[in-house]
Order: structure tokens, then C-alpha cells, then sequence
């Protein structure tokens, strides 16, 4: 659409995301269909994106630095969305973006730092990507055995004669004047003069995240020795051995109970407290030295953090600075969320369970103050914040969104998708007495949203366009697999226009406002086949193709108007159209062909054609014949453009106007006679 | 950020001034704001960045301009921390003018400030390596139930007051030694400190030189000299 | 490159050839693309790789025997006349080669060099006794006389050396900075000449545990000094372009601490100079980085 005029525009089309020729579908030339895509803005003003997307089962990562795009594979092996399921869904988390698809374990690609392409290969198993959550709870610490020194004068020292493996000796004076500083380090008595005391530490292991995320605790495990009787002047430490935790991991917390042997004065305290951080991932052989009482704050419960509860999650985001995810397709009704601002740390009493009757989760979206949880069956909404709690209400269940790409905020519209029946908005809110409503879109459209194929309805894109100002929906239809229509809501003039032939599978928004698609086919239909990602732009061609060894662009899309059927009043009464005055921009030396339609006829009857420059005066130059120094640049003309229609008389009246050249139609209007003739009766039986 | 095409020119279309001025406008726009994607692989060096855009250095040294060595300071004590010195007349010929316990009393010594001007906020590194000496006779002692008495030359930087990096430091009787950090700063002419710490005196240190000729002269109980210190900025 | 700055088109404007030609011109100004042109952001690290922005030059070689263990040492033997003859650590063999043309370090550039190896000092008695020169210090013994006891002030010198004739390396000096202890008699070098070098104490003796009390002693312990790791480094910030051949790392021994009237000093001492007294080195590194200033 026109943005000045508000006025169909036949300039569409489609080009390569890499407009050189030279470059043909490099670097996609080997993928099939595009199945999901996601822009991720990591800096602002654009000045860094990554575009990830799927294909065959295999993540990518595509980057172009210096003009050179590289694609790499992030990650191989994973779950290819039947026709009827919809594709990955991608959600920003933080710096990294979580790709969730509800088969498959919710991977996070972290996509910065990108080391140089020689160290690739490698490199992208080293902290690109890592899955989320931890999947099980830090297993125990491996404590080595105290062995203590005899009291006996001279008697031999511990040597591997006379102890096991396993154990060390680790002792630190406890007497003043010895060394520097005595008695800061060991843990127990130094003293078993007149009775043999015993001590016992009981240790538990987490593993951190860089985000501050906390594994759920080890299990406890036990070291204990006694002090024999009548040595004194040495307590000793513990070793252990760590556990090396998974990707993603950069530290270990190890909490420790205060002395709880029996003859220990905190023997009844069985609390673990924090002792150290072990500042990376590789160490593994560790030693406490720390006094009995010098321990650090109290554990967390067991409660605060749990094993990843949804190892299958489909849909995620973020809302209050927690993490929601939907429960996989084993667990559809219940949400999930995260402790706040630590993305990979669940506790044990943080999900919602939902309403039976509305369905599984499709997809959740936050927006304006609520969680906007589409299902299957309904709407719901999630507010509240997490110390307060989160609380579902269901905003309608009569609506059922099939379609989890679609989802995008419109402006003027709030929320808007594709249901079952329909395109709807999702507007309001619930603060401040204002009332959230479902406004169903797409009424205009109604016959064309019904050639939907209802079981790939999940495979269905959408997506806003702030450079054209129109909501964009790729639906399949026809029986179809993948989208092969496109809805297209003008916002401003709110009307819909459809657009066939461009073959889009996944679709986002660039930086500047363009939309950048996967192709949904791909090297399918065969080698050199067009494929990889496309910008939908002004270019008024249809894509390209290879001819030869090279790229050739294809010509210009077909852009037809067909105007409302027009009763002028009465339709019971004839009447005699003479002249459709078609209102356009002089857009050159295109030719329009007019077709008159009447009484929903399916067959029009065609006019000349007619160039789209003004009827009484001098044509405006065109391209490739204006003559340089003569002529001048022009500004476009509204002119009308008269057409003679060559019908009787008909009850019902529509033009319709087709062309493949540049095109701004702004208006109509018929010019007609209305004899008193009413239309004829029925026909007999 | 680059653009694709606002608009194309067909045969039989308007030569309408708006249409190329689209395309013009957002090819105008690409160029005066080339983005990575844009600007072409290895073609920057130093030849075309400013100066410091990507890491900044301060290196002690240049003094005099004939030996143009890195040691701090100038002069004929070039390189050597001048915070406790003996009276000439008090130096024995055969030891350094240097620390002696009856001017060193324990404490950190700043030996050497560094101004990094123009550091614009960043990571930073310092490195301070040099030369030490320490009397080592008297660590070992006798009243007291003889504790000993470690002496150890600290070291430590210090950036714009903050300790960067601090190490108990040498103990050998001669030694060198290198100290180097570093961590995150905010921009600004930080000053950087360059500090040592020596062992003070035990209860039963030796401190004169009893023998004939030179009876009463102080005994130098420690010093660094040889010093040369590096700051390193990176910014990008 | 400077911005582009066009007046846009006007309706009734003549399509004119030169106007026309002048705008698509405007893209290729003479000037190259300069701070004018570019976003926030646009320099990312393929631009500026393989471009040496930081680092010109690097070199590095093993320094010494060539095995970390002690299995095989080279001995540098104490002097025993003036001054102490220079050797070379490795035997020639490891030494940092630059090549025909060397490294021309520029005024705004540093070369960053550091050095390490493992070093024993080796002495067998007490030769140092006797003389001041090699610290002899008369203590107090708490019974109004004095004892001997030295003050350990001696040490080994390993330093840095280049060459800054041709890549033939015969004509070697020691860097800015840094003296070669070849002149003076006995030779010296004052502590403001001692830019580029490591030092390792020649011997060690204190008082023994238990007879040092209130400043007096009357008996010494002596220790042997095994095996100790040293290392050095060195950095230099030219004031005239400097054109460097190769890098060499030398020891020598023994000298002590001495002032004299205005300078801290090592002086050599060679009355401790026999084959029984050296310095024993295995095995290190030497390396050597040509950055940029800024």
C-alpha cells in the first residue's frame, strides 16, 4: 500500500537476503525448506544481529561480517516438525537465545563471542551452545579419608604401609609460636589429651551457572575421625574430589555442616552452610580448610532449586524477569517459571497449572503487564510477579490459535494471530478498569481464510512490518503443506490484500524494519533451486533462479484489484454501467486491462487496455524513453482513468483491474444509467 | 545498516523524482553508516585508526635520552626506591645505600607513581619487574621461644588507591622478581602506585657493623632497585 | 570520505545527464571511506585480523640445555680475574634469530622480551670469608667481641644482549638500559645500568637457631642453595627507530652490592673464582613480542 496516497501498489516482490548476483543462493544453496528463523538483536542500533534458523533437523548460526556470510551449524540431530507441528520457537533470554520445540531438549545459542572461522568447528561446542537448566541434581563430592597422627613419640608417620588409599593427612598447627598463623586453618579439636574426640562434616555440592543459576544440591555425604587420645597441637583438613560439571557450568558451591559428632557442642546443628566457591569448571581436587564455625550463610532448601521440569517445553518467555515455559506435549496444561533473573534455576513449587478446557499451550507472549498464554481452545493471561505470585484467568474460550508463528504485536491492534477461524487482535488490558478484548480481523477475508489447510495450521507465519505498516500472515492453504498464501492487514487503510507465489516458511523482522523469510522449499524441488533466506522488498521481481551458471532475476508478480460487488442501491433494479472511472497515480506507460464483472459472474468481459498516463495531456516521461537534457523529472498525477464498459445491464457490478507494471490505484467510481427495469424472475423448475 | 531495494526502475514506468529519491536516500543512508556486514574483511590497520582506539601503553624509562633504558626515575638513582635511604656516611662500602632499620620502621613505601594519562576506561594490565635484596642472617632468633622473624620483600600496585595485585614478594637474599595484574578501571589520569613493604625489625636483629674500620655503620637490611614498570590498556 | 549531501530530486527538475552522473559520482569520492562513513560497532574483529594491529613480531625459543630436568646442566664458572668473561646461556645454540632484516622497533612501538631458566648456585665452603669485599660483616658475639657472619649481598647476573649490526650476530651489546660489567677494576656496574637483568644469590649463611639475640650472634649455619627458578624480563620503548638482529641471554658471576659515593653498585669479586664455585643452568625460555604502543 501507498503510505502517501493510501493506494494499492503493485511494487512487491521479493530478493535474496544477499542481493549479489555473483553470490547466486550462497551460502544456502544446499538447504531444503527453512522451517523456523529468528533475528536476534544483540546490540543496540543495530549494529550486531544473528540470524538463526532451522533447517533438516539442524540449527543454524548465520553471520555475515565484511560482506562474507557464513553459515555455521550450531547444533545437528534435532527433531524435524512434522507438516502438521509447528517449528522451533525462539525466545531471548539474557545475552543468548533459547530455542525450545517441544521434542527436543530447550537448547540456549549463545551466538557472541563468535570466535574466528578457522577455530569454528571446535569452538561451537565450547560455550555456543549448552542445553537449559540442569538436568538432575550436582552429584556428591568424593571425600578422601582423614588419617590423623599417633600420639605416640616417635612412632611412624602415616605412610602408604599403614593407610588405605583414599585418605590424606592434611594438618595445620594449632599451637601459638610455631608459625605465623597458628590455629587459622582445621577443622575440629586439636585437643584429644584425657579423652579421644571425635569430629564428623557432612558435605553437599552445587554447580553455578554464569547467570547465577544454582543447581539443585548433592546429595550429603560423611567424613569423620577422632582425634586419638593424648595427641594434641594439630587439627586437620578435609580433601575431596569435585564433580566437573556440564556446559555451561563456571563455578561450584560446597556447603558443609558445622562439627556434628557427638562430642561436639554443635553436634545437633545438621544445617549445611555455604564454605567456598571454586571459581571454575576444571579443578577437581579440593581441600576445606576452614575452622568448624567459620562457615558462611545457610544452604538453600532443596526446594529452590529442582531438576529441569520440562525437558520437552514447545513455547517460552519472559515475563516479571522469570522464565515461563509450557510443560511439553507429555504436560500441556501446566506452566513453568524460573526464579527471577536466573533463567536456569526452577524451583520445586513454581509452576501454574491451567484449565483443563482451554488445551495444551500453543504459545506464550508477554505483552503490555500480562503473560498472554495462547492455547489450543482459549486465551489466558498469567499476572502477578513472583513474590507475590502469578495467577492465570482465562480471557475467552472460544478462541483457538493453532498457529504459534503468528503471534506478533501490532500497533493500533495489540495483540495479533491466526485462529482456527480467523485472524484476531487481542487489545486491552486488565489494569485501570480497562477491559481485554478479542477482535476478530479478518472478517473481509472470510472465504479466502477458509482454504486453510486446518492440520498445518501450525505451520502458518506471521509477522508486523513497521516498513510497510501491514501485519504479514503466510498461511498454507489448498491442501498445501507450507504457507503458500499470504494475508497481508494494512493497518492504516485497514484492508487486507493477498499475495500468492512467494514462498515463505518462516519469517521475521530485520533491524531496519524488513522482512527477511526462509525459503519453504528449498533444494527440494532440486539442485540450484531457489533457497535460503529472502527479503520481502519493493524489488519488483519474484525472486531468481539459475540459468546457465548464473543467477537471473525473475520477472515482476501478476498484482490484480478486484473491486467490492456493487448493488448501487437496489439490487433488485438494473442498471446500466457505462463508464468505471479508475483513479490513479500516473505511474508511466504500464497497461491496464480492465475487466467488467457483473451479477457474480465468474468470467469478466475485458476492455482495452489503457496506460496508466494522464487522458488529456502529454504523457509524463518514462524510463527508456525520456530523453536526458530535454525532459524532466516529474511528480505523479492522481488522473482518472475512464473505462468503457461494453455490458448491458446487470443487478450487481465489480471491475477488476490487472497488470505486472507499476501500478498506484487510489480509487473508483461508475458512472451508470438506471432504467426503471427490475430484474427478471426466477427461472421455472 | 544495509537496505534492499525502495525502488526499481522498469521500462515504461514514470520518471518520477520521488522513486530515486527513495532508492538514493537509503543507499545514502547505507553508506554514511556501513554497519560489519558492510565494511570489507582486513582492510583496517593502523594506518587508518586513531591512535589508542584499541589499547593504550605507559612504559617507564626514556631517562637519559642517550641510554634510553625503561628504569623508573632519573638520575643516578635511576630504577631504585628512594623512600628509605642511609646517610652516605652511614653506608658501608661494600653494601647498597638502602634500607636500614634505623630509618625503616615498618610500613608501605610507595617507591614509584605513575600517571596513566589519557586511559579511557577499560582493562587495564601492569607489570612492575625489578631487582631485590635482602640480609637474611637474622630470621631465625632466639628470645621468645624463637618465633621467626621472615623477612620478605611485599610488593604490591595499587591503582587510583584500589590494591590490583599484592604478593608476599621475595626472600631471597638477592633475587628478582616481577609483579603484574590487572582488572577493570573507569576512564580518567589514574595513578598508579608502586609499593613495597620490607619486614620490620625483630627483637633481635643485628643493625651495626661492629668491626674496626668502619664500626657503627648501619647495616643495610634491604632494597629494590632495577625497576621498570609497564601499564597496558585494552579498550576493545 | 566525506558525507553525501545532495539536494533530492524536484518534480519539473530536468532529467539532466551531468546532475544525474554527479549523484552516482558522489560514491566514489576520492577520499576513502574515513570515520565519516562508519556506524558504531562496524570494525569487528575479521576487519582488523591478520592486520598486526597490536602484535608486529613474536619469538620465542627454548633457552639453554634444552631439558627441563637436571639431567643435563651447562656451568657458568665463577670469575677469577677482571672483568668476568660473558657466556652465553645455551652456547650460541639458543639464542632469538630475527632474521635478515631484523626488527625495526619504531618510536611508538615497545619490544617486550622475558626470559627463565632454572639455576643452581654451587659453592663449596667458604671462600668468601676474609674479605669485605665479598660481605664479610663483624657482628656483635655478645661478649664484647665480634663475629664473622656475611651478609649474602652476592649474586650471579644474567643478562640481556642484542645485536644491532647485522644478522650475522657477532657484534653483541648489551640492550638500553643495561651495562656489560666490562669496565672498572675490578669490574662493575652501577644499579642505574641494570635495566635488563636477573640476579641469583651466589651463597647462603645465617645465624644459626637460638644464637641470635638482641642484634648478637656467635654461630652460623651455612646452607646450600639448590636448584631455583629465575626470570627476568625487559621492555623497551625506543626515543629513535631501532633495527634489531637477534637477542642473546649471558651469565656471569660473582659480584656483590657496593657503594660508592654517589652509586649503588655490584662489584666483581674474584677471590671466590674457581671452578669449585659456578652457577649451574638447565633449561628455560626466552621470548620476545613487538607490539604497538596505542
Amino acid at each position: 500500500m501507498d503510505p502517501r496516497t493510501f493506494g494499492w501498489s503493485t511494487r512487491v516482490g521479493y530478493e535474496k537476503y544477499r542481493p549479489n548476483p555473483a553470490n547466486k543462493f550462497e551460502p544456502f544453496q544446499t538447504l531444503g525448506p527453512i522451517d523456523s528463523l529468528f533475528v536476534y538483536e544483540q546490540l543496540v542500533g543495530g549494529r550486531r544481529y544473528t540470524i538463526l534458523f532451522e533447517s533438516a533437523g539442524t540449527l543454524y548460526l548465520f553471520h555475515e561480517v565484511g560482506g562474507v556470510g557464513e553459515k555455521y551449524a550450531v547444533q545437528t540431530g534435532r527433531t524435524i516438525p512434522a507438516p502438521g507441528e509447528a517449528a522451533s520457537q525462539y525466545t531471548a533470554i539474557a545475552d543468548a537465545v533459547l530455542v525450545t520445540n517441544g521434542r527436543d531438549t530447550p537448547v540456549v545459542i549463545r551466538p557472541w563471542p563468535l570466535p574466528g572461522t578457522t577455530h569454528m568447528a571446535g569452538a561451537l561446542t565450547l560455550g555456543v551452545t549448552r542445553p537449559l537448566g540442569f538436568a538432575s541434581q550436582a552429584p556428591s563430592p568424593d571425600l578422601l579419608g582423614v588419617q590423623t597422627i599417633s600420639s605416640v613419640a616417635a612412632a611412624a608417620p602415616a605412610s602408604a604401609d599403614n593407610v588405605t588409599g583414599d585418605s590424606v593427612t592434611l594438618w595445620w598447627p594449632a599451637e601459638a609460636g610455631a608459625i605465623s598463623d597458628p590455629g587459622s586453618y582445621g577443622l575440629g579439636f586439636a585437643d584429644g589429651a584425657a579423652e579421644a574426640k571425635g569430629q564428623e562434616f557432612r558435605y553437599r555440592v552445587s554447580y553455578l551457572m554464569e547467570n547465577g543459576s544454582e543447581s539443585p544440591l548433592s546429595d550429603e555425604v560423611s567424613v569423620q575421625w577422632e582425634i586419638v587420645n593424648g595427641s594434641a597441637g594439630f587439627r586437620y583438613c578435609v580433601a575431596m574430589r569435585l564433580p566437573i560439571g556440564p556446559d555451561g557450568v563456571v563455578a561450584r558451591r560446597i556447603y558443609r555442616t558445622q562439627n556434628v559428632a557427638v562430642d561436639s557442642p554443635t553436634y545437633s546443628d545438621t544445617d549445611c552452610y555455604l564454605i567456598d566457591i571454586v571459581r571454575n569448571n576444571t579443578e577437581d581436587l579440593w581441600f576445606d580448610a576452614a575452622r568448624s564455625t567459620a562457615v558462611g550463610s545457610l544452604a538453600p532448601s532443596d526446594l529452590a532449586s529442582v531438576p529441569m521440569p520440562s525437558p520437552r517445553a514447545g513455547t517460552a518467555a519472559v515475563y516479571q524477569d522469570c522464565l515461563f515455559l509450557d510443560g511439553g506435549p507429555s504436560d500441556p496444561h501446566t506452566l513453568y517459571f524460573s526464579t527471577p533473573g536466573l533463567p536456569d534455576q526452577f524451583g520445586g513449587a513454581d509452576f501454574i497449572r491451567l484449565s483443563a478446557p482451554g488445551g495444551a499451550v500453543v504459545r506464550l507472549f508477554a505483552h503490555y503487564r500480562v503473560l498472554v498464554v495462547l492455547r489450543e481452545n482459549g486465551v489466558d493471561v498469567v499476572s502477578g510477579d513472583f513474590t507475590s505470585g502469578f495467577s492465570a484467568t482465562t480471557v475467552t474460550s472460544q478462541v483457538a490459535c493453532r498457529s504459534p508463528h503468528t503471534v506478533d504485536q501490532v500497533p493500533g491492534l495489540g495483540v495479533v494471530f491466526l485462529a482456527q477461524d480467523g485472524v484476531y487482535a487481542l487489545q486491552g488490558g486488565f489494569d485501570g478498569g480497562s477491559e481485554m478484548q478479542v477482535l476478530r480481523l479478518s472478517e473481509p477475508i472470510k472465504r479466502t481464510l477458509r482454504r486453510l489447510t486446518p492440520d498445518c495450521a501450525a505451520r502458518a507465519v506471521g509477522r508486523y512490518s513497521p516498513m510497510d505498516r501491514a501485519y504479514h500472515c503466510y498461511i498454507p492453504v489448498d491442501g498445501n503443506d507450507r504457507p503458500n498464501l499470504g494475508l497481508v492487514f494494512h493497518t492504516e487503510k485497514e484492508g487486507w490484500s493477498t499475495r500468492t507465489g512467494f514462498p515463505v516458511g518462516s519469517l521475521d523482522r530485520l533491524y531496519n524494519g524488513e522482512l527477511v523469510f526462509g525459503h519453504n522449499t528449498g533444494t527440494e524441488a532440486g539442485a540450484d533451486s531457489e533457497s535460503g533466506l529472502f527479503i520481502l522488498s519493493q524489488r519488483r521481481t519474484m525472486g531468481g533462479r539459475i540459468e546457465g551458471d548464473a543467477y537471473v532475476e525473475n520477472g515482476p508478480p501478476t498484482s490484480i484489484l478486484k473491486t467490492a460487488w456493487l448493488d448501487l442501491g437496489d439490487a433488485q433494479i438494473q442498471k446500466r454501467v457505462q463508464y468505471a472511472t479508475l483513479w490513479t497515480m500516473t505511474t508511466g506507460s504500464v497497461d491496464v486491462d480492465a475487466y467488467a464483472y457483473k451479477d457474480f459472474q465468474r468470467v469478466g468481459i475485458a476492455s482495452r487496455s489503457y496506460l496508466a498516463q494522464p487522458p488529456d495531456s502529454a504523457n509524463l516521461p518514462v524510463y527508456d524513453s525520456a530523453i536526458i537534457g530535454t525532459n524532466e523529472w516529474e511528480d505523479t498525477q492522481l488522473v482518472p482513468l475512464r473505462i468503457a464498459v461494453a455490458q448491458q445491464s446487470c443487478a450487481w457490478f465489480a471491475l477488476e483491474v490487472s497488470t505486472t507494471d507499476d501500478l498506484l490505484f487510489v480509487g473508483w467510481e461508475v458512472e451508470y444509467r438506471m432504467p426503471p427495469t427490475s430484474t427478471i424472475a426466477g427461472k421455472r423448475g | 545498516m544495509k537496505y534492499w531495494t525502495n525502488h526499481q526502475a522498469r521500462t515504461n514506468q514514470t520518471t518520477e523524482a520521488d522513486q530515486l529519491n527513495a532508492e538514493l536516500r537509503s543507499s545514502q543512508s547505507a553508506i554514511t553508516t556501513l554497519d560489519r556486514t558492510q565494511t570489507p574483511q582486513q582492510a583496517y590497520s593502523n594506518t587508518n585508526m586513531v591512535t589508542n582506539a584499541v589499547r593504550q601503553v605507559w612504559a617507564s624509562g626514556g631517562q637519559p635520552a642517550g641510554t634510553q633504558g625503561p628504569l623508573w626515575g632519573s638520575g643516578t638513582t635511576r630504577g631504585e626506591q628512594e623512600n628509605i635511604r642511609a646517610t652516605a656516611a652511614d653506608t658501608l662500602a661494600t653494601q647498597f645505600r638502602a634500607v636500614t632499620y634505623q630509618e625503616y620502621s615498618g610500613g608501605w613505601r610507595t617507591a614509584h607513581t605513575q600517571t596513566l594519562t589519557g586511559f579511557q576506561g577499560g582493562q587495564l594490565h601492569i607489570e612492575w619487574a625489578g631487582l631485590a635484596a635482602i640480609f637474611p642472617a637474622f630470621q631465625q632468633t632466639d628470645n621468645n621461644n624463637h618465633p621467626p622473624n621472615q623477612k620478605r620483600m611485599r610488593l604490591r600496585i595499587s591503582v587510583a588507591g584500589v590494591v590490583m595485585a599484592e604478593r608476599l614478594g621475595t626472600a631471597k637474599s638477592m633475587d628478582s622478581f616481577r609483579i603484574f595484574g590487572s582488572g577493570l578501571y573507569p576512564q580518567g589520569d589514574l595513578t598508579v602506585e608502586y609499593e613495597w613493604r620490607f619486614t620490620p625489625a625483630g627483637q633481635d636483629d643485628a643493625i651495626v657493623f661492629t668491626g674496626a674500620p668502619a664500626a657503627g655503620k648501619h647495616l643495610m637490611q634491604a632494597h629494590v632497585f632495577g625497576c621498570k614498570v609497564l601499564a597496558i590498556a585494552r579498550y576493545r | 570520505m566525506s558525507r553525501i549531501i545532495r539536494p533530492r530530486l524536484e518534480p519539473g527538475q530536468s532529467i539532466d545527464a551531468t546532475d544525474l552522473n554527479t549523484r552516482f559520482t558522489d560514491y566514489s569520492q576520492s577520499g576513502a571511506l574515513d570515520l565519516a562513513n562508519h556506524a558504531a560497532g562496524s570494525v569487528d574483529l575479521p576487519q582488523i585480523r591478520t592486520e598486526n594491529l597490536i602484535t608486529i613480531d613474536s619469538a620465542r625459543i627454548k633457552l639453554g640445555t634444552g631439558v627441563y630436568d637436571h639431567s643435563v646442566v651447562e656451568s657458568v664458572p665463577s670469575a677469577a680475574s677482571s672483568p668476568a668473561t660473558l657466556y652465553e646461556v645455551g652456547g650460541g645454540t639458543t639464542r632469538l634469530v630475527f632474521g635478515g632484516s631484523g626488527w625495526t622497533i619504531g618510536t611508538g612501538e615497545i619490544l617486550r622480551v622475558y626470559w627463565d631458566t632454572s639455576a643452581e648456585p654451587v659453592i663449596s665452603g667458604r671462600p668468601y670469608t676474609g674479605n669485605t669485599n665479598s660481605g664479610l660483616l663483624a657482628i656483635d658475639d655478645g661478649s664484647s667481641g665480634q663475629f664473622e657472619l656475611n651478609d649474602c649481598l652476592a649474586c650471579w647476573v644474567i643478562h640481556l644482549e642484542m645485536d644491532t649490526t647485522s644478522a650475522g650476530l657477532t657484534n653483541w651489546v648489551p640492550v638500553p638500559g643495561q651495562g656489560n660489567y666490562q669496565s672498572g677494576s675490578p669490574a662493575f656496574e652501577n644499579t642505574s645500568n641494570m635495566a635488563a637483568q636477573s640476579i641469583v644469590p651466589a651463597w647462603l649463611e645465617y645465624s644459626a637457631q637460638g644464637n641470635a639475640v638482641n642484634g648478637a650472634t656467635d654461630a652460623r649455619t651455612q646452607k646450600d642453595l639448590h636448584w631455583g627458578g629465575v626470570s627476568g624480563a625487559y621492555w623497551l620503548n625506543p626515543t629513535g627507530s631501532t633495527t634489531i638482529y637477534g637477542l642473546r641471554i649471558v651469565a656471569h658471576g660473582i659480584y656483590h652490592a657496593g657503594f660508592n659515593a654517589a652509586n649503588n653498585r655490584l662489584d666483581l669479586v674474584t677471590h671466590v673464582g674457581a671452578a669449585s664455585q659456578k652457577m649451574q643452568l638447565t633449561c628455560g625460555q626466552l621470548t620476545a613480542i613487538h607490539q604497538r604502543m596505542g
